[in-house]
């Protein structure tokens, strides 16, 4: 099955979107982390890992078909005895690009040996996470390996082999704060996750709370260090990376989140090449290959009661990390989890249950806030822009410059970023003030970029009014005042109608943008209402549900503007010079 | 022209400069009651520099401005203006409003007058120019000709003691130009004190009481139409009658 351009576009737009912070994203102490450690980078199980809450395991396989009986011929292959393997190259010691171009990592290096096990080439290439489930789902790839949670949710889109590795997450809280357990999270806490990870999927299925989503990391661990919000919710290795000494925010505790393993994913329907990948892991668990790899990329204490592979594999024998660990006084927390887990995508647009299921939401939470933000910040934006321009066409250089000034700033600068800076930057201040609410900051954000353009439109149109009028209006008698309030802004504003409509369908499409700044459930707009059953399922329909109400917004307006731009350029002709048809009339 | 005519506007050794760019050099002008005066001159001779700064659109650098006799330099140029009309080149109509609404918005806005007034006023003027059959159209569906005269019509509805023309046919087609001409002739005809800056030496000639020859920002020659045209004293004068006419 190949992809059609429009799904590949899509899929390009959603990567986009969803690395659109990666610059952002935290920089690891070591820049080589793509190379094995060995067994002295040990790290032993944290003591406040808790394990009472882990999930019952109901998918491992009690036994494997013998290695022998594999039928390499009907695997299901892209291309015959050739597995074609997808894996995200950003997560070392897991998954990584290494400096000689090699696609290597635990889990990179483990199926290699699970696929020479088994007689098979083996092909890789790099993607980014978000699309790699979507991407194994509709066969561009026969397997995908970036240490993907084997979670009921993802088990909707894709099949999962045997464990090969585990997870936990960690509980981040403000310095001061008295929450020490998950436990103690509560409704009406305030708790981050970036959106579409496992570990949003457990604040919800597992603590049955609503979180705060976020987009990355970094805005997530800014809102936790300056009490925008209670708790942070995290993969333990990504929040080790980004915890520095002497932040204010510090982990709390640890704990198991949903899924009990790691696990290479494969389509769902391939039930035969879930079986001999699962023979494959048994017979290098069995043969000491993974106790080898193991100890010498990811070598940490595993959880009691965890092992590898099937119910009936070999317990592997492994050195004591522990011991090791203390030998080398590593800190616990410093243990390599699973990486962050972002969107998940299926290829397909037209899943109806998901429509049927979004559809709702849209209209209840996701349109009203939509039209909210988009009705809010466009006030705002009219009347600080008229006052802009006003302010832009004075005499006085005190109003002048000002004007000129915040225009080029605010007209300057990507909506993400002024979004970032006011929601995130100001937020702190007027936190009381907004009760941390970042929706009035978001608001906000736009208004004040908006302002800027709307500004910028008035400005251009009051000036674009041939100054004849003005005179025309003087030589009456009118004051300067009176004529420019009935002779020239009038002209000026209409001219102008269309450009402040498309103002506006801008408006309406940069609100989505306030989902950087991590909204609850209620103040959901169209794109998050979207974007979050997209990352829950991993399927795009919801953003074409999404898409739609866009468009059913967005389209009338759009001919709107046609229909008021064709009446202001043929329903009324300028001021010409007399056509010949007129002239007979005239000389009479 | 006597000494007896009482001067109804008139401007005094007025200097105007833009930036280094001396525009008016001395300029001294009257316009009697009743009369019509026109300006004749090369462009940029600073003809319609002249009439905007007798109203006041431009403020004289040096110089007076006097209506009936009395300087009003000090007075607020809004209340100047109201007593001084001007049609220009460019008709200058107001292209949002209707033609009724053009005429009526200064009426109704200065002199407080009711929309009844203010409409009958309006119509009546528009009337006055024969323009009373197109007061419910936009002036961009009007001809140039047209639109002169709503602007004639708009100007005199704030019943200005003089009018100012600012090249009022310049900009119509050649066949339009007779049909303006005549209106302003017949204004002058009814009495109304009129400066008109003109290109058209055939109206200066057969319609103005007195012809003000400007050049280079000065006066160069004035005098009754026939000692203009035919007796030129400058030389000067002479050779722009000889390119024009």
């Amino acid at each position: 099955m190949r992809f059609r351009a429009g799904e590949l576009a899509a899929l390009l737009a959603t990567i986009l979107l969803t690395y659109s912070l990666a610059p952002m994203a935290p920089v690891a102490a070591d820049t080589n982390l793509c190379k094995p450690s060995g067994q002295d980078g040990a790290i032993a199980l944290p003591s406040k890992l808790a394990t009472a809450n882990r999930p019952r395991d109901k998918y491992t396989t009690d036994d494997v078909e013998p290695l022998n009986s594999v039928n390499l011929d009907a695997l299901g292959l892209r291309t015959p005895r050739t597995l074609t393997v997808g894996t995200q190259p950003g997560g070392p010691p897991t998954s990584c690009l290494n400096s000689a171009g090699r696609y290597t990592g635990y889990d990179n290096e483990l199926l290699r040996a699970i696929a020479a096990k088994l007689g098979l080439q083996v092909v890789f290439a790099g993607t980014e996470f978000s699309s790699l489930l979507a991407q194994v789902a509709t066969g561009r790839f026969d397997v995908a390996s970036s240490s993907i949670m084997a979670t009921e949710a993802r088990r909707r889109t894709v099949g999962f082999t045997n464990g090969y590795d585990f997870g936990y997450l960690s509980l981040i809280v403000p310095s001061g704060s008295p929450v020490d357990t998950f436990e103690e999270l509560a409704p009406g806490q305030r708790i981050g996750v970036v959106q579409g990870t496992v570990e949003e999927a457990y604040v919800i299925d597992a603590l049955h709370l609503q979180p705060v989503k976020f987009p990355d990391f970094t805005t997530v661990y800014a809102s936790v260090k300056n009490h925008q919000i209670d708790a942070w919710v995290a993969p333990a290795m990504e929040a080790a990376s980004v915890l520095r000494p002497g932040d204010t925010a510090a982990v709390a505790a640890y704990t198991f989140g949903l899924g009990n393993y790691v696990a290479y994913a494969v389509a769902k329907d391939n039930q035969p090449l879930i079986d001999a990948l699962n023979a494959g892991l048994d017979a290098v668990i069995a043969d000491g290959t993974w106790a080898q790899l193991y100890t010498d990329w990811v070598p940490r204490t595993p959880p009691p009661g965890w092992k590898p592979g099937s119910k009936s594999a070999l317990t592997p024998h492994l050195p004591d990390f522990a011991a090791i660990a203390e030998r080398h006084h590593r800190a616990v927390d410093k243990i390599p989890p699973p990486k962050s887990v972002l969107t998940q995508l299926r290829d397909s647009f037209f899943d109806w249950e998901l429509y049927k299921q979004s559809i709702p939401a849209m209209v209840t939470t996701g349109l009203p806030n939509t039209l909210i933000l988009t009705i809010s910040s466009g006030l705002i934006g009219l009347t600080l822009g008229i006052a802009l321009a006003v302010a832009g066409i004075s005499r006085a250089r005190g109003l002048r410059w000002p004007a000129r000034i915040y225009t080029d700033i605010f007209r300057g600068l990507p909506e993400v970023v002024i979004i970032l800076l006011i929601g995130l930057g100001i937020g702190p201040i007027v936190g009381g003030l907004t009760n941390n609410n970042p929706y009035p900051l978001g608001i906000a954000a736009l208004g004040l970029t908006a302002a800027a353009y709307i500004g910028e439109i008035f400005r251009s149109g009051i000036q674009s009014v041939d100054s004849g009028q003005l005179e025309a209006s003087r030589a009456l008698g009118l004051s300067y005042r009176t004529a420019m309030r009935l002779v020239v802004i009038p002209q000026g504003i209409r001219r102008v109608l269309p450009a402040l409509v498309n103002q506006f369908i801008a408006l309406l499409k940069a609100s989505a943008l306030v989902y950087f700044l991590g909204l609850i459930a209620g103040q959901r707009e169209l794109f998050q209402v979207g974007r979050d059953l997209n990352a829950q399922t991993g399927s795009l329909s919801p953003l074409v549900a999404a898409g739609m109400f866009y468009l059913i917004l967005t389209i009338p307006l759009t001919h709107l503007v046609n229909f008021v731009d064709n009446r202001l350029r043929h329903g009324r002709p300028a001021v010409e010079p007399a056509d010949p048809f007129a002239t007979s009339q005239e000389i009479t | 022209m006597t000494e007896s005519q009482s001067v109804s506007l008139a401007g005094k050794g007025i200097h105007l400069s833009f930036g280094r760019n001396a525009v008016l050099r001395g300029v001294d002008i009257e316009v009697p009651a009743g009369k019509t005066v026109a300006v004749i001159g090369p462009s940029g001779s600073g003809k319609s520099t002249l009439l905007r700064t007798l109203n006041r659109l431009h403020e004289p650098d040096r110089g007076d401005i006097l209506l009936d006799g009395r300087s009003v330099l000090t007075d607020d140029p809004n209340n100047v203006r109201q007593r001084i009309g001007m049609v220009f080149q460019h008709f200058n109509l107001f292209p949002h409003l209707s033609v009724l609404t053009n005429v009526m918005l200064a009426p109704r806005t200065l002199n407080r007058l009711s929309a009844d007034a203010a409409r009958d006023l309006a119509l009546a003027q528009l009337d006055r120019v024969g323009m009373k059959h197109k007061a419910g159209s936009r002036p961009g569906a009007l001809s140039g000709g047209q639109q002169q005269r709503v602007a004639i019509a708009r100007a005199l509805a704030m019943a200005p003691q003089v009018m100012l023309f600012d090249e009022a046919t310049s900009a119509l087609d050649p066949e339009l130009v007779k049909g303006i001409l005549a209106l302003i002739a017949d204004l002058g005809a009814e009495g109304m004190t009129m400066l008109v800056v003109t290109h058209e030496m055939g109206f200066a000639r057969s319609t103005s009481d007195s012809v003000v020859f400007m050049d280079h920002g000065q006066v160069v020659e004035t005098g009754p139409p026939t000692q203009i045209f035919e007796a030129a004293e400058t030389e000067r004068l002479q050779r722009f009658l000889s390119q024009v006419l």
